[in-house]
């Protein structure tokens, strides 16, 4: 008898294989990549271990917030100090391990998989800058080429790969941040969260600079350190009042690689866009939203071409103060938002 | 004897990856392999660019037949296109049942992945092995096909794998057209520890013989950022080929 228990069997099986090759094809693809494979990998993680545990606060935090804002929490004063108090309690006990982003924020993955994958690709970037200045067999006037190529790497993903054009050209022109209607709505509810980040988006850079002014390795060590208690000490307490541009905190490091100091900015950018999307009640398909955002944010042809089009405000900055001016609210985001208010009012001339 | 040497070679390659932390890194405790230490697999490949090394070693008790089996296995993996990996695997067993010592099937295997997960939808994979002859229990090629799911609500993943296996060297009283069926969970612990849990039902190789239910809980742990630790204990029961204990210890590295 055909239709024996067997057969139905064979059927069901062929069926469901069937059914499953037909359905994923059709459907966005998961599409990890590895880190780009060099002798300097890993050295920022074996030399400054307490360093490399910070950032995996920093990455827990971007993505955990995700999660929770993806809840609309009704209280959301509380739960803004909550994630505050959870945030601080992980510096003083960071993991040793930086975990997926998509493995702190499930549900946010599940929903903006390629917004993950930006970010995941933009850390990895991170993590192979740090480890180059990290990298004690690098002689100084090297650097730069092993920089460039891992910049070549990151940009050759360009569906996952932020622009090196400058902040102006990203974050103003195209996406034109200050006429959206989400715009600002994080930092307005979730002011001690929002300081959190600004206060990350501050120390980011610094250890480049910190990197670059001391390319021995033990005074590197020192000044890491350094920086770290004055990150825990003061910024974390007193965060900055707008987010630093990567040409304010490392400027010589901005002058090395304008593209790495550009694609840093335009992530922290992003993260910032990205919880005033999920924050914001005005917005509901956030998806679209949030990946409209990345077709706008992600490279174009002759965006590297423009990477040094930037100011630099304080060439001969310490980074090892943390001066009342880093503290405010002006800087290069003032400068920037100011003359981005006017270039996206209706009376705005184009070249004025 | 010989693929006892390839073995010894690749646990020296294996050593050298451990204790050499420049040249690895980035392996990942959630995305679950086969039999590290549950025998589930997850829809998702390692990562495109990538290799992963992976060793475990273990023991299962049988007590139907009164009998101990070691076994430790290494395969290697690699990314070698995106959402894909394939995957070089030598199982060694050792014991009472299996005299003398000696080296199981030879495992080619491919997988590829479909899709990732969304709110709606489950990530779908689909992975095909081949295992060439050589093992103590062997005498026919084998092929496997495996459709595999996987979907979680929030930090809870569950996973599906329906699989279907071919003896094509199957003796008289062995079944030709094997089929299983394994469902699992995971959970995070915390950021480094990952709890796993699966249960499976595998169709006995015996004709006439009831089929195999089992089950594995487990940990695995992410011991850097390079390798992944992993360990595991279950139970079977149903067949007589049904192990009354397994215990198994693994590790990953990614390079």
């Amino acid at each position: 008898m055909f239709w024996n228990r067997t057969n139905v069997y064979r059927f069901l099986l062929i069926g469901a294989f069937i059914a499953l090759i037909g359905t994923g094809c059709a459907l966005e693809k998961r599409d990890q990549i590895f880190h780009l494979r060099g002798d300097y990998n890993y050295q920022f993680y074996k030399n400054h271990p307490q360093d490399y545990a910070l950032t995996t606060v920093a990455h827990w935090a971007h993505g955990r917030i995700s999660d929770i804002l993806l809840e609309a929490p009704h209280d959301v004063r509380k739960s803004d100090e909550d994630f505050f108090k959870q945030g601080k309690w992980f510096l003083e006990n960071p993991s040793k391990v930086e975990p997926h982003q998509d493995y702190v924020a499930p549900e946010y993955a599940r929903l903006v998989w390629r917004a993950i994958r930006v970010v995941d690709w933009t850390h990895q970037l991170h993590e192979q800058l740090y480890d180059i200045m990290a990298d004690p067999n690098i002689p100084p006037d090297q650097k730069k080429q092993w920089i460039n190529r891992s910049v070549d790497y990151y940009l050759s993903e360009p569906e996952t790969a932020f622009s090196p054009a400058p902040f102006e050209e990203v974050v103003m022109k195209r996406v034109r941040l200050t006429h959206q209607p989400w715009f600002k709505t994080f930092r307005t509810h979730w002011p001690k969260t929002n300081g959190l980040f600004w206060a990350f988006h501050w120390w980011h850079p610094v250890i480049y600079e910190v990197q670059l002014l001391n390319p021995n390795l033990e005074d590197q060590k020192r000044a890491i350190q350094k920086i770290d208690d004055l990150f825990m000490k003061d910024v974390v307490v007193h965060p900055p009042r707008r987010m630093h541009l990567s040409r304010e905190v490392m400027p010589r490091f901005s002058q090395l690689s304008p593209e790495a100091a550009n694609i840093f900015d335009n992530l922290h950018m992003f993260h910032g866009i990205v919880y005033d999307i999920l924050a914001s009640p005005k917005v509901q398909d956030k998806k679209k939203e949030i990946y409209r955002m990345i077709d706008l944010m992600t490279v174009r042809k002759g965006d590297r071409e423009m990477a040094g089009n930037f100011p630099i405000p304080h060439p001969d900055l310490d980074p090892m103060v943390y001066s009342s001016e880093l503290k405010g609210g002006g800087g290069e985001m003032g400068r920037i938002m100011g003359h981005g208010m006017g270039m996206h009012s209706p009376d705005h001339k184009e070249g004025s | 004897m010989k693929i006892l040497k390839i073995y010894v070679l690749f646990a020296i390659l294996m050593g050298w990856v451990f204790v050499n932390p420049l040249s690895v890194r980035a392996a990942d405790h959630r995305n679950l392999e086969e039999n590290h230490p549950t025998r589930i697999e997850d829809a998702y490949p390692i990562a495109y660019r990538s290799f992963e090394l992976q060793s475990r070693g273990g023991y299962e008790r049988n007590g139907e037949f009164g009998k101990d089996i070691g076994f430790a296995e290494l395969e290697l993996k690699w990314g070698a296109f995106k959402n894909a990996h394939l995957v070089f695997g030598l199982p060694l067993q050792f014991g009472e049942e299996v005299e003398p010592d000696q080296n199981g099937n030879v495992i080619l295997e491919g997988l590829y992945n479909f899709n990732v997960e969304t709110q709606l939808l489950p990530a779908m994979t689909l992975k095909s092995e081949i295992s060439i002859p050589g093992g103590s229990d062997s005498n026919g090629l084998g092929f496997e096909l495996m459709g595999i799911a996987t979907k979680g609500w929030g930090k809870n993943r569950f996973h599906l794998n329906v699989g279907y296996d071919r003896n094509s060297g199957a003796a008289q009283n062995e079944r030709t057209h094997l089929y299983r069926f394994g469902v699992a969970f995971d959970r995070p612990i915390d950021l480094d520890h990952l709890f796993v849990s699966d249960f499976f039902i595998d169709q006995s190789a015996l004709k006439g013989d009831d089929p195999i239910y089992s089950f594995l809980v487990g940990i695995r742990k992410q011991v850097n950022p390079w390798s992944v630790l992993n360990l595991g204990v279950g139970h079977g029961f149903g067949s007589r080929e049904a192990p009354d204990l397994i215990v198994s210890l693994g590790f990953q590295l990614n390079f």
